[in-house]
């Protein structure tokens, strides 16, 4: 495979005239190299992108002269031959690649009239000259006539006489038919992502009817599976995620979830198992919300396209914030829909394609008016009584914390008063060494409160003097006499019933401040919706108030009667990391339960009842009402202003929102209902370009490439199709069967070229390793999903329960990898592992890693080993050792085993059992009794769960030990048998 | 790796590879299947220039520590200490008041006579190894974006970090290691997990997360009476760190039994089917897998450590961060950061003097991580970086926000100090200056993409040139920024 990839191009990149050449050898190095100065910078006078442009050269003359590189400006300079020019900067280019050029040159510099800029800026409008219209991508959808072939017979469907088409013209040929076994392993995983049973193989090898596998595609397609497989696919574009990266809400620092996500990823595996027709399925996504009635509860969840994010809340500053999210909306409308790059033109006009900056703006225009909203599930009244008990919580919990203020403040305010007698009963305990509870008893004091003046006043501080002169004096023999006691007392007493009074008239003062701050009456709510940060100070209200305090000696006085102890390193940051944040309370400061037995029954009496209230209301909560995250208009739709630079604090002028501009034949009109969130939905469905892009996206699903192999880029910069006719014919039939994704898996699945084996072949290998023209089947490795279904489906283990809430994929977890929990904040260890998409961008594709920690999970991972010992179970009541091993192949592989395999597996699970394994047991039951056995450890730590690679070990070991707790088992030697068969290649690729 | 014949398709292997981890191997399966392998020598890709650096050892003080306390005296505090800043308003994250004195006093240190606070005595005994930045700035004042722009070189979560960005340029030199390593007590740190993540990169090149975390005992005499021993606690187990990399269940016999068997099984199918390539990539990726199991946790074992190397580095988890990044530098680890503590420790909104124990806490440990790397002979190819995410404001923080006390400080995105050390820069020097009160930059400002870009240039790459297309565009982690700060190179 990976040759293939090295060697692909190859083929297409014969002759320097043509446009192959100049695209794959070319453009891209004058692109990469040259274009950073000598395009709309023009450094030198000089541009490089265009013929004329070329021609035309710079300061130094033109810069080819065609048929004659020996001579031309542009070779010299990249052969270093002149001394003062040598390009590019500071580098120079491969030899090979200055060869291309030289080439090139030779052959006449020829610029494809398509890939010439023709976008002109005439008197500041940008304007698209109609030879850039004509870009392959942008053209009206063609029907083309299927092409002859010499090998008729071959060729079933139009797809193969397309394709072989190509190949003969190559002089190529396709390899031998896949084996019924292979084949229906094949579409089985492909369409469902699960493997085909030992009878389902059997049976379709005995159906020798001309339809059999005809017969098994309807199947697949019909079984609910399918949704789980295909919907997937469309979440990898939909960048489906179910939290967002949330940074300063400190109650859930880091990590925001969307609790109802997967009611989007339910509607789009209900809509692919519905064969929903793909307009509905993009109008539903864009615009769920503003379609008809009739549809519109049914569509609304799709809408969790938009509503699920990414949105980045109040990281940073809420003007970039918020357009970075529109920028994401841009990004994956129009690459997921469109195959087109649109979000690159958000700085400047787009580099390659005809895509202006002011088109960025229309469209983000659309997603500036497309608010975040959360759309009950249930009905109006369940909401409305949900919603008032909800308020009425809030507003309780606001006044209890208010009575318990203000008990606290009565009780300290009134122990102020005491400090006097207080103070003498200290200087008799610390001086006089009377006893504490005879002092106690004699002054009527409060125990504790005594002992926090006692270790108060013992304290030494550089923070202010107040209780300096009561220091010097205990120093003193028998701590001075009682009269010189009891007068620092009544000092000392008055201090701090000043500094109480005037932090009683600064507090009224911050009160007016903070009022006067406020817009309208109301004190303003902490928000927690990704739309409702406007302003820094949704986030922190009243953080930018410049508030009022007493002076530093006497605030700090103030803090250590009222509020807490201070100490030299008194940062509450610096303390908690140091692991101890041990705050104690100020020497008058009560709370909780200290405070509750101090201020009599009655009013304790209060307090319990309003908690007890509060706690029965909250229950009246649980479970909330379902929800899902959307999106809405906002009511007063507005336009964007033109950001220069990208920058939202460097504007221009106002840009309408419309469609863009190069695939609407005249200017394009500005969207007239509400955010124009539905008339983009259409006008995308128009393009020939968005049918090109879904079956484009279907076929790599099923042969590994693309016609186009970069699904998400059909611009400049992306991919020729390698077959375009073919990718004609599909997107025409498409459209004509009503969109129907169903009936197109069918046309491809029943072609040949799907049929075909994952043989080798040395000459069509030497001329296309990278099987671009597919003169043979891929063999593709079990993705993410498909690796852990299979498995837990081939040890009988699978849930087969569709949608529902998202889970951590922990052993315990026996739903499939669909409904494991996408996390944009920490991707599950094992999706990232085997090449989960990062949920934070749209993904065109899927990428395959071949590293050691993924054999180190097939290998280690509790989640491998479980499902061993399961299959182990399964066959411990056979007979004896050939007919277990017999049953695992059948229930592994599909198939019977041959006799090598048994012999080889006999010898195995023979030899297994030895000594050093017995001695490790006896180890281990000795280790038990000293100590507990490690396996069994739930650390406590909470970030535990980090330190595994292994993300199906997490719900073991970390995160949430309380819900799930370990699987306990332990391996065997058939478990551990099992669990080879199911890490050897046979099961882990797909012929 | 950017620089072949036929970088795209090049790129492509990369992606469907990987690296780190086994990046020899991968260059070695290569080489049987194609010859553009033959730059690869050793796991290291064709470089841009001549490698200065092998690898990076990036202590992180989260939190934002303050430069005017520490590394960039300003007199001009102690005089117009109490007084409002002359130029006006300024704008951090929360309300702030007038100019605040440092509580530290400042002394010279070393031949190149560097001003540093009493806070980092140990720092100052080797001040003369060290290349001081005193004109970092970053663009937003609050931890998490700063945090995401110097881990990532962007302020939203979702791009590759520093680290990965690395192990996908360079591969690592231990393919039984992870290429990328972050230490930390706990997690979260603010942000957490984004701040190492491999984006968009192949899942190899993210971080490992491994704790640093001492096993302290239950009560607090124990606990005062521990802080002083450097001796390694009776529950420290280097198998438990990675658990990833190690089942208790199972045992390296046995697993070298279930790899013939597997290997048997394979030989069969291949004389069946014919040989694949990708089939058998995958069979040698799960030979060093198995090597990884046992080389994994000897790293982490810093029991093997002589009682004068873990004096030199003290106590407490920091101190151990530090000796693990160090043996994992020595082992051929590409990066190893290491955090302070979770949350944003060094945020001393409230009171300045709560630097104190973090100070405390770092300063012995990395002076010892200047030291031991000298003594292991890896000073002239390692890099240590060290810095937070912002500096802080010369002016005290008067909001809601840092408590009543008001005698702490508040973010500042506007210049900080940096520290680089090791044979590739230059040490004694001090690069960049500060206003008056250590406000802003006012001479040869260095943005975080600056040293990005610096650092990349140190390890051999052109930070514009190690890019990664993905979504349609290339991504680069210094984005369209970056100039390499080559006044700072030895």
């Amino acid at each position: 495979m990976l040759t293939g990839v090295l060697i692909a191009t190859s083929l297409f990149a014969q002759q320097p005239s043509s446009v192959e050449f100049f695209e794959t050898r070319v453009r891209p190095v004058l692109a990469n190299n040259c274009y950073g100065c000598h395009t709309n910078t023009a450094m030198g006078d000089l541009r490089l992108d265009s013929a004329e442009a070329l021609r035309k050269g710079g300061k130094r003359g033109s810069s080819v002269v065609a048929g004659d590189p020996a001579n031309s400006l542009l070779i010299q300079a990249v052969q270093h031959t002149i001394a003062d020019l040598k390009m590019p900067m500071g580098a120079k280019l491969k030899d090979q690649q200055i060869a291309d050029l030289s080439e090139w040159v030779k052959a006449g510099a020829k610029w494809p009239v398509e890939a010439v800029a023709k976008v002109a800026v005439k008197d500041g409008k940008y304007t698209i000259l109609p030879e850039l219209r004509k870009f392959w991508s942008f053209l009206p959808l063609t029907d083309p006539a299927v092409p002859a072939v010499k090998e008729a017979k071959w060729a079933k469907t139009p797809i193969d006489k397309f394709v072989l088409a190509k190949l003969e013209s190559e002089g190529l040929k396709p390899v031998k038919m896949a084996s019924k076994r292979d084949l229906i392993r094949r579409a089985s995983l492909d369409l469902t992502g699960l493997p085909p049973t030992f009878e389902e193989i059997d049976a379709f090898e005995r159906d020798a009817s001309a339809d059999a596998f005809g017969k098994v595609v309807d199947r697949l397609l019909a079984s609910p599976q399918y949704g789980e497989r295909w919907g997937r696919y469309w979440l990898d574009v939909a960048r489906y995620g179910e939290d967002d990266y949330r940074s300063l809400d400190p109650m859930r620092r880091g990590y925001n979830p969307y609790p109802n996500a997967h009611v989007y990823r339910d509607w789009v595996i209900r809509a692919m198992n519905d064969d929903m027709p793909y307009d509905q399925f993009v109008k539903a996504q864009l615009a769920g919300d503003l379609l008809d009635p009739t549809v519109r509860s049914k569509m609304l969840p799709a809408t969790g396209f938009m509503g699920l994010g990414p949105w980045y809340y109040d990281n940073g500053s809420t003007e970039v914030t918020r357009a970075d999210e529109r920028h994401d909306r841009v990004d994956v409308v129009t690459r997921g829909f469109l195959g087109l790059t649109v979000a690159c033109a958000r700085c400047h006009d787009h580099k390659y394609d005809p895509i202006p900056a002011a088109d960025y703006y229309a469209l983000s225009g659309v997603f500036v008016n497309t608010i975040y909203e959360e759309y009950p599930m249930v009905p109006k009244s369940v909401l409305a009584d949900f919603q008032k008990v909800e308020a009425q919580i809030d507003l309780k919990q606001k006044m209890l914390g208010e009575m318990q203020a203000n008990f606290g403040a009565q009780l300290s305010q009134s122990l102020v008063f005491q400090t006097v007698n207080y103070l003498q009963g200290v200087h008799e305990v610390v001086a006089l060494k009377k006893e504490i509870p005879v002092v106690v008893e004699a002054r009527r004091l409060d125990f504790e409160l005594l002992d926090r003046w006692i270790k108060y006043l013992e304290k030494p501080t550089t923070r202010y003097k107040y209780k300096d002169a009561w220091q010097a004096l205990m120093k003193q023999p028998k701590g001075g006499t009682v009269a010189e006691a009891k007068k620092l007392a009544e000092k000392l007493q008055e201090d701090i019933v000043a500094a109480m009074l005037a932090q009683k008239e600064i507090e009224d003062e911050n009160k007016v401040i903070s009022a006067k701050a406020l817009d309208g009456t109301k004190p303003k709510k902490r928000v927690n919706k990704p739309s409702a940060f406007v302003t820094n100070d949704d986030f922190c209200p009243g953080c930018g108030l410049q508030l009022k305090n007493l002076a530093e000696d006497q605030n700090s006085l103030w803090i250590e009667i009222f509020q807490r102890q201070l100490s030299d390193n008194d940062d509450p940051q610096a303390m908690m990391a140091a692991g101890k944040l041990n705050i104690k309370p100020g020497v008058l400061a009560f709370r909780g339960w200290a405070l509750e037995s101090r201020i009599g029954s009655e009013a304790q009496a209060q307090i319990v009842a309003m908690r007890k209230d509060i706690e029965a209301a909250q229950k009246k909560l649980e479970p909330h009402y379902p929800y899902l995250h959307g999106v809405r208009d906002a009511a007063q739709p507005v336009n964007l202003p033109l950001n220069f630079r990208g920058d939202p604090f460097n504007l221009g002028p106002e840009v309408p929102r419309h469609f863009l501009s190069v695939l609407t034949p005249e200017d394009p009109k500005p969207f007239a209902k509400g955010s124009g969130r539905l008339e983009l939905a259409e006008a995308i469905l128009a393009q020939p370009l968005a049918m090109r892009v879904i079956v484009n996206r279907i076929w790599k699903g099923h042969f590994g490439s693309g016609i186009v192999d970069s699904p998400s880029n059909f611009g400049m910069t992306g991919e020729r199709p390698t077959h375009p006719e073919l990718l004609e014919h599909l997107a025409s039939s498409f459209k004509r069967n009503g969109m129907s994704i169903k009936k197109l898996h069918r046309e491809m699945m029943l072609s040949a070229v799907y049929q075909l084996s994952t043989a080798n072949d040395a000459t069509s290998l030497a001329k296309d390793s990278g099987n671009r023209l597919y003169w043979r089947a891929n063999r593709k490795r079990l993705d993410a999903e498909q690796l852990r279904d299979s498995v837990l489906l081939v040890a009988g283990n699978l849930d087969a329960a569709l949608g529902g809430p998202s889970e951590d994929l922990t052993p315990a977890m026996l739903r499939r990898t669909v409904y494991g929990k996408v996390s944009r904040y920490k991707l599950d260890q094992y999706l990232q592992t085997f090449d989960f998409p990062s949920p934070n961008i749209s993904a065109e594709k899927r990428f395959t890693t071949t590293v050691p920690v993924q054999r180190l999970f097939l290998m280690n991972s509790d989640f491998m080993q479980i499902e061993g010992e399961k299959l182990a179970d399964r066959v411990a009541k056979e007979s004896n050792n050939r007919e277990r091993i017999r049953k695992l192949y059948r229930m592994i592989h599909g198939r019977e085993p041959v006799e090598a395999e048994v012999v080889a597996a006999l010898a195995y699970v023979k030899a297994e059992p030895l000594r050093e394994y017995d001695e490790r047991k006896n180890n281990k039951d000795k280790k038990a009794e000293e100590s507990k056995p490690v396996e069994d450890e739930v650390p406590t730590a909470e970030g535990d769960d980090d330190m595994l690679g292994m993300g199906m070990m997490l719900g073991v070991m970390g995160r949430r030990p309380a819900a799930v707790p370990p699987i306990k088992y332990e391996p065997t030697v058939w478990g551990r048998y099992a669990k080879v068969l199911l890490s050897s290649s046979e099961f882990q690729f797909v012929n | 790796m950017h620089r072949l014949p036929n970088p795209t398709t090049r790129r492509e292997a990369l992606r469907r590879m990987g690296n780190g981890f086994g990046m020899a191997a991968f260059a070695n399966m290569l080489q049987s299947t194609m010859s553009a392998a033959s730059d690869a020598q050793s796991g290291v890709a064709k470089l841009d220039h001549p490698q200065r650096v092998k690898r990076v050892i990036f202590l992180f003080m989260n939190g934002g520590m303050s430069q005017v306390d520490s590394f960039d005296p300003k007199p001009m505090l102690d005089k117009y200490d109490g007084q409002p800043m002359p130029g006006g308003e300024v704008k951090t994250e929360r309300k702030t008041g007038e100019l605040m004195r440092s509580p530290f006093a400042f002394k010279k240190y070393g031949q190149c006579g560097m001003d540093i606070s009493d806070m980092w005595p140990n720092l100052g005994s080797v001040a003369d190894d060290i290349c001081w930045v005193r004109s970092v700035y970053t663009e937003i004042p609050n931890h998490e974006p700063a945090c995401l722009m110097m881990n990532t070189g962007a302020n939203q979560a979702g791009r590759p970090s520093l680290g990965s960005w690395m192990t996908y340029g360079l591969g690592t030199e231990n393919q039984n290691l992870p290429g990328y390593v972050v230490l930390c007590p706990d997690i979260p740190t603010t942000v957490g997990p984004p701040l190492w993540s491999n984006g968009f990169l192949p899942a190899i090149h993210q971080g490992t997360f491994i704790s640093d975390k001492i096993q302290t005992p239950a009560n607090d005499a124990a606990l005062e009476e521990d802080k002083k021993k450097v001796d390694i606690e009776k529950g420290f187990d280097p198998k438990k760190l990675i658990t990833y990399v190690n089942n208790p269940k199972f045992e390296l016999v046995e697993q070298r039994r279930e790899l013939d068997l597997l290997n048997q099984l394979e030989k069969m199918r291949t004389d069946r089917d014919g040989q694949d390539p990708q089939v058998e990539a995958v069979m040698q990726s799960m030979e060093i897998a198995y090597r990884m199991q046992t080389e994994a946790p000897d790293v982490f074992d810093v029991r093997k450590e002589s009682k004068s190397v873990l004096e030199m580095y003290g106590t407490g988890s920091t101190a151990r961060g530090c000796l693990t990044a160090v043996r994992l530098a020595e082992k051929g680890v590409r990066m190893v950061q290491v955090y302070y503590a979770k949350g944003d420790p060094w945020d001393a909104h409230a009171d300045i003097m709560g630097h104190k124990v973090n100070a405390k806490n770092s300063d012995q440990p990395f002076a010892a991580v200047v030291k031991d790397l000298k003594l292991r002979g890896l000073w002239k190819d390692t890099l240590v970086v060290c810095g937070s995410e912002f500096g802080r404001t010369p002016v005290r923080e008067v909001g809601g926000g840092g408590g009543p006390l008001k005698k702490g400080r508040d973010h500042n995105p506007f210049a900080f100090t940096m520290w680089l050390a090791g044979g590739a820069v230059k040490g004694g020097t001090i690069y960049g200056k500060t206003d008056d009160f250590g406000f802003k930059t006012i001479e040869k400002p260095v943005h975080v993409h600056d040293i990005h870009a610096t650092i990349l240039y140190l390890m051999g790459m052109d930070h514009t040139k190690l890019t990664y297309r993905y979504s349609g565009r290339d991504f680069r982690l210094t984005d369209v920024h970056g100039n390499v700060l080559h006044d700072l190179i030895a």
